[in-house]
């Protein structure tokens, strides 16, 4: 993976995304690290494929580093990094 | 007059253990004990098989002793009031070779002294051994103080090896253990690490969570009118409980009120308590830090209690049955106020009973103080993991989100209402917490790989694998 | 709003600490959007505060402190927070009538172009230079009513005058008045500086208690260990309080003045005394 975007943090309370650019697929590779992943799973995914569904570009590989962020935070980091890639797309 | 040995396996060759026996251990090392870790694998290099190993809890390095022992076969059943990992692991994986029993103190106490586990060899650590076999965790340069659980050993075990590393040649400042309950004694190079003795369950903490349900905590106390002249107090050892007990003895203190004893775990604000006289006496099955065990030593006003003394409920004038108040922590509660202590909501077995489960049902105010969520994990839910103190006997429960109370206590529901502090019913509150985090899913139970017993003996119920 | 005893700092890029900021016992929170955060995380934490805004339950009154007129940022962050629903913005280093103007200008466009106009919004102004607090009651004059709070910002007024903010407790006297006066004036409140040594208790007491003698009815704390002394000292005392009942048990006082415990009591401390007892109802049931 070829990071472009990175935002947010390891603190507890929050969540850090890393946004990359892949070739290996024609859909995104989203890799979700989260040491409540097995109680939290199915909000997760969903806060995930809501933010994933506005983004038209290119497949991206997507890595979630949680640290027990709640869902909005999760959806304002996934949001930053959403935009800050279309900025750098220009 | 016990027998004094050079040597570890003499001595354990002396106590006639074979195959099969039950050996105990206490905890009061704490993370320094170095007792449990020297001595298990000589057990191992003995050829023992099959040994139940009754300690009165699991901490630090002592659990990879354990982990190997069992691994090797030495030890086959485990009892214990808690544990942590990498032991946990092993026993959620299914892997651990016999059965594994939680007890809470008082129900150890009482398995112990009714016969129902017998201890064919106790290993007592004791910082101070003299000429004669008395026995005593608060002299000598591994001091750790009270040896309260260790005295529930000895007094019903067949054989009793107290393992030392400082012979006093003057009579001791006091014998916990005498010698006639003693059989024999070996001088080691070191019980345990001076430093670490002193640490481990004691969590003490500024942080302003802590502190803020700890305040919480202080107005439900004087909202209850529990704090008058004769109170009898206990707190558990996490931060909030040290907390609490801080800013109690400062307002019993202000006023002026007397309190009769606390209990229990010693820490150093108790010992405050009975310095400045708003405690008559402490009552002392474990001591936290090392002013505790100073104290111990020094205040004739701070005594040395026996865990059967302290909570068996076999015991009619235990300590537990005089409180006037208790307050402890979990890592969940459920909307019956069932508390769980030993395992995560994801399962993972984390923490210990202690004597939560004996003094929440014998006190007459039983306050659980906690966060509301311990990350994005919420405190609160429909049913707990794993019971382990019965919600009949939980009676307040206090967080930094909202305070409740039992059902079944009305009385102390008024006098909350009538000194304006708000409370929600416990199904409001798990509803006002789960809008926050989320609902956990459920994980599932798979196979049973370990029991909680009820202070009496009886399952209160299992730790399943998930 | 804004009659709040304590006001908690907590900056707008530490999700976890906003997680937990409602729960302290602070009247008010300030999402902080200008000096906690540093300029590469404007985005990032602009982005979270109106998350927090709209999904998480932040207990009390909920202000969000903007970027300050002179940056890239606070017309971007007056937009965020008018549209995540947010109610109260505080506005730092506001120095004149035109500063107020170009917020409520930009204020109100936001407003109709959302479709918000029906939303109140409060604005907490902050008066941290000598020009600030020189203009303090032309500002409030320019408000239109928007502002429901005056704020002391110590640090950058201290800076501009080259005195020391822990210096001698009389330094801060007269922009501390001079602010009280125009708040009063107003009918509005009045927040004290923070006091950023949040390991000095006696010092903020003594800080607190100061400001409260002037005048101010409120002050901005960045430590929960801060609010329990700060609502004490901005709090009705039981003495108070039995004082207050004891001058209402006279009842009407249009006959002039009358004694009470060897004091006179006329229409002013009447007024007072109803106020007192006012605020503890508030308070006993906030």
């Amino acid at each position: 993976m070829n990071p472009i975007v990175c935002v947010g943090s390891e603190e507890k309370g929050d969540v850090l995304v890393t946004l990359g650019l892949q070739e290996e697929s024609q859909t995104h590779q989203i890799q979700i690290h989260s040491p409540v992943r097995s109680l939290f799973k199915k909000q997760q995914d969903q806060v995930v494929a809501e933010m994933v569904a506005h983004y038209q570009g290119s497949p991206l590989f997507i890595e979630i580093s949680d640290n027990h962020a709640l869902d909005w935070v999760l959806r304002a980091r996934l949001l930053t990094a959403f935009q800050m890639l279309e900025h750098w797309n220009g | 007059m016990p027998d004094f040995f050079s040597d570890l396996r003499q001595a354990i060759q002396a106590s006639g253990l074979q195959n099969g026996m039950r050996i105990s251990f206490h905890h009061h090392l704490r993370h320094g004990d170095e007792v449990v870790s020297t001595i298990l694998p000589i057990l191992t290099e003995m050829g023992f098989k099959n040994l139940t190993l009754c300690v009165s809890s699991l901490i630090g390095d002592s659990g990879f002793a354990v982990l190997e022992a069992g691994k090797k076969g030495t030890i086959r059943d485990l009892e214990t009031t808690g544990l942590k990992e990498p032991l946990a692991g092993e026993i959620l994986s299914g892997k651990w070779p016999g059965n594994v029993i939680f007890r809470s103190h008082g129900g150890r106490a009482g398995a112990i002294t009714t016969g129902r586990t017998p201890i064919h060899l106790a290993f007592i650590a004791a910082s101070a051994v003299d000429q004669n076999g008395n026995i005593n965790g608060i002299d000598g340069h591994s001091r750790f103080g009270s040896l309260g659980y260790g005295i529930t050993d000895a007094a019903h075990a067949q054989y009793v090896l107290a393992v030392t590393d400082h012979t006093a040649q003057d009579r001791l400042s006091r014998n916990s253990i005498s010698s006639h309950q003693v059989n024999g004694v070996v001088q080691v190079k070191s019980i345990g690490n001076r430093k670490l003795i002193s640490t481990g369950t004691l969590r003490q903490s500024r942080k302003p969570l802590d502190v803020y349900i700890a305040q919480k905590v202080i107005q439900v106390l004087e909202a209850s009118g529990v704090v008058q002249e004769g109170f009898a107090y206990q707190a558990g050892s996490g931060a909030i409980s040290v907390m609490t007990s801080q800013f109690l003895v400062s307002m019993m203190k202000e006023r002026k009120i007397h309190g009769s004893f606390a209990s229990g775990g010693i820490t150093s604000p108790l010992v405050h308590g009975i310095e400045c006289g708003v405690f008559q006496e402490l009552y002392d099955v474990q001591s936290f830090d090392d002013i505790a065990a100073c104290s111990l030593k020094n205040n004739s006003n701070h005594r040395e209690m026996g865990a059967s003394e302290y909570a068996s409920p076999f015991e009619q004038n235990r300590i537990s049955s005089r409180l006037d108040a208790m307050i402890l922590s979990g890592t969940e509660i459920d909307v019956e106020f069932n508390l769980n202590s030993l395992t995560g909501t994801n399962g993972r077995i984390l923490g210990a009973l202690g004597g939560g489960p004996d003094t929440a049902e014998d006190s007459q105010l039983t306050i659980v103080a906690m966060p509301s969520m311990r990350g994005r994990i919420p405190s609160i839910n429909s049913t707990v993991r794993t019971i382990c103190t019965l919600g009949q006997y939980v009676d307040v429960l206090v967080t930094e989100r909202g305070i409740c109370v039992h059902p079944q206590r009305e009385d102390i529901a008024q006098k909350l209402r009538d000194s304006r502090i708000t409370t929600l019913s416990i199904r409001d509150f798990k509803e006002k917490i789960h809008r926050i985090t989320g609902i956990p899913e459920t994980i599932p139970r798979k196979s049973s790989v370990a029991i909680v017993e009820e202070r009496r003996g009886a399952i209160l119920d299992k730790v399943h694998q998930y | 709003m804004g009659k709040g005893r304590t006001w908690l700092y907590c900056p707008g890029n530490k999700p976890g600490k906003i997680v937990k900021a409602g729960v302290y016992g602070a009247d008010g929170l300030v999402l902080d959007l200008e000096d906690s955060v540093a300029p590469a995380m404007k985005h990032e934490a602009r982005n979270l505060v109106s998350a927090a805004l709209m999904h998480h339950p932040l207990n009390g009154d909920v202000a969000v402190r903007i970027n300050g007129l002179g940056t890239d940022w606070w017309e971007d962050d007056l937009r965020a927070v008018i549209q995540a629903g947010g109610s109260i913005l505080r506005i730092p280093k506001i120095e004149t009538v035109e500063d107020i103007r170009s917020i409520l200008f930009l204020l109100k466009d936001v407003q109709k172009k959302m479709g918000f106009n029906s939303v109140r919004i409060e604005l907490q102004v902050i008066l941290e230079t000598p020009r600030g607090v020189e203009n303090a009651f032309s500002i409030l004059d320019a408000g239109e009513g928007f502002i429901h709070a005056l704020s002391f910002g110590a640090e950058d007024y201290c800076s501009a005058l080259g005195i020391d903010r822990k210096g001698p407790e009389f330094v801060l006297d007269y922009p501390r008045s001079r602010i009280a006066a125009a708040a009063s004036a107003a009918g509005i409140a009045c927040l004290d500086t923070v006091w950023s040594d949040f390991s000095d208790e006696e010092g903020l007491k003594k800080d607190a208690s100061r400001a409260k003698n002037l005048g101010f009815t409120g002050k901005s704390v960045i430590h929960p260990a801060q609010i329990l002394s700060v609502n004490t000292i901005f709090s009705a005392s039981s003495q108070q309080i039995q004082w207050a009942k004891k001058v209402l048990s006279i009842g009407d006082i249009h006959q002039g003045a009358v004694a009470v415990e060897g004091a006179m009591v006329d229409e002013p401390i009447f007024r007072r005394a109803k106020q007192i007892l006012k605020q503890s109802e508030e308070e006993l049931h906030a």
